[in-house]
């Protein structure tokens, strides 16, 4: 008896020695052939961003103030009152982080010409190659987007680090793409944390690496004086002027290059904020 | 099996996997967060008739694969969508060890099932770095940190198994699972 040379069995075969043959690719003609589909479930969850928002106004709960009317339970009412202290206290730690972030960007910024909007994160996109975060007021007060001159370009930043730049605003909200996006390059200045009077910053082109958690630049003589602690300011010419200076992140590794360790030096850069997870950032408007 | 409900599914499982990571993640949206198609994935492997289970999981592995994984410069289809396949085959061995109908056989299989997928798929994302294939490792890939960290999304997704369980249970009719009378089902 002929069986059919086409059955479901040898089509699934097929697929898996085609995805086997896909997986041990060299790494541009995987990609290549991952990206088309790839951006087929990119396109179709799209809505999850609202997902996203509705996660972020969610997951900041805030207690109600318990009620103190005489002739309650006491017992219940110090449990309320317990938890309403512990909450007021996490407040309070958050207002000082708020406190502090600010005034590092007040001894940075000379604040003349320029507006700081403050505005909350409302969700992440989870997508590491193009991570974009959305922000807004999070109620039904106001937004930052368009309405109040937030615009494309404009730096996004918290306390003395670098989180961003808007990449489109609409009336209530704005997408800030992070700075850790896969295809950026920066051009950096790399200084002492402190400040020795001696060494000068130097100048460096970083690009991002490890899947968007760090930047590596490769470019230094081994005998280059970067160390692990320095910090890596923002020099960029393609980004706003007054974002200049804002610290992209620290220096974590710096050892010889791998493949030419008598050559060149391997940095490694971290950023020193946690950037999907922030809760609050501020957009650096200039005053027209 | 009732496909386009599956395809609805599994529309509404990947919406939920990328959509909730910032409010479930733990500690942060980097950390550990449930996996809504494997959850999906071994439900559909612990319902529906074998030959249709390769099938299923093959194609909730092959989206999988496509949510933006370790290598930074762009997808590499394969090692999650074969993780899958080969979860379809253990979860077909497995199934006929446990009650079918309860929630707490798909968080345990959910576990099991998952500890296969994400090995095979770290293996062969590993894989790619030996001198005697490719020699190019994913960027800072290191097996033993992926299986840790993967480890902990597997018992996260299993405690995420038993809420998301009770909703597929009700759906079952619907997914119309046709049995297969050769099977034994305790």
């Amino acid at each position: 008896m002929n069986r059919p040379p086409i059955t479901p069995k040898r089509i699934l075969i097929a697929a898996a020695v085609l995805l086997l043959i896909s997986s041990q690719l060299p790494t541009g003609a995987a990609t290549t052939i991952g990206s088309i589909p790839r951006a087929f479930v990119g396109f179709i969850s799209k809505p999850a961003t609202i997902l996203q928002r509705m996660s972020a106004t969610l997951r900041p709960g805030r207690a109600i103030a318990p009620d103190f009317t005489p002739g309650g339970d006491l017992v219940e009412q110090l449990a309320q009152a317990n938890v309403y202290i512990d909450t007021l206290e996490q407040e309070i730690l958050e207002l000082r982080d708020v406190s502090q972030s600010l005034a590092q960007i007040d001894a940075l910024l000379d604040l003349g010409g320029i507006r700081l909007v403050g505005a909350n994160v409302l969700g992440f996109n989870g997508d590491l190659e193009n991570p974009v975060i959305t922000i807004g007021v999070g109620d039904k007060a106001g937004g930052v987007g368009e309405s109040t001159g937030l615009r494309e370009g404009l730096a996004v930043v918290w306390g003395a680090g670098l989180v961003g730049r808007i990449v489109s605003t609409s009336a209530q909200t704005s997408d800030v793409q992070l700075v850790t996006a896969a295809d950026t390059k920066l051009q950096v200045r790399i200084a002492k944390p402190y400040s020795d009077g001696v060494s000068e910053p130097l100048p460096a082109f970083i690009q991002v690496a490890e899947g968007g958690r760090a930047f590596v630049t490769e470019d230094f003589a081994v005998d280059a004086p970067v160390e692990v602690g320095d910090l890596v300011h923002l020099a960029d010419d393609s980004w706003q002027f007054r974002a200049r200076g804002f610290i992209v992140g620290v220096v974590t590794e710096a050892g010889p290059h791998p493949d030419r360790p008598y050559l060149n030096k391997r940095v490694v850069i971290r950023p020193t904020l946690p950037l999907p997870s922030l809760t609050r950032v501020a957009v650096l408007v200039p005053v027209d | 099996m009732n496909w386009l409900l599956f395809a609805i599914t599994s529309y509404v499982f990947l919406l939920l996997q990328i959509g909730l990571k910032p409010l479930l993640g733990v500690p942060d949206a980097y950390g550990a967060s449930p996996n809504f198609l494997l959850i999906l994935a071994v439900f559909i492997g612990l319902s529906a008739q074998s030959k249709t289970v390769a099938w299923g999981m093959l194609t909730l592995g092959i989206v999988a694969n496509l949510i933006p994984g370790p290598e930074p410069t762009g997808t590499i289809l394969g090692p999650v969508a074969l993780g899958y396949l080969a979860g379809a085959f253990a979860v077909l061995q497995l199934r006929t060890l446990v009650f079918r109908e309860s929630v707490v056989s798909l968080a345990i299989l959910v576990f099991v099932v998952g500890i296969i997928i994400q090995l095979v798929t770290v293996a062969l994302y590993t894989g790619r770095g030996l001198p005697i294939f490719l020699d190019q490792p994913i960027p800072n890939w290191s097996a033993i940190d992926e299986l840790f960290q993967r480890f902990w999304e597997l018992l996260y997704s299993a405690i995420a198994a038993v809420p998301l369980g009770f909703i597929l249970m009700r759906l079952q009719p619907s997914f119309n699972f046709t049995p297969n009378p050769r099977e034994r089902s305790y």
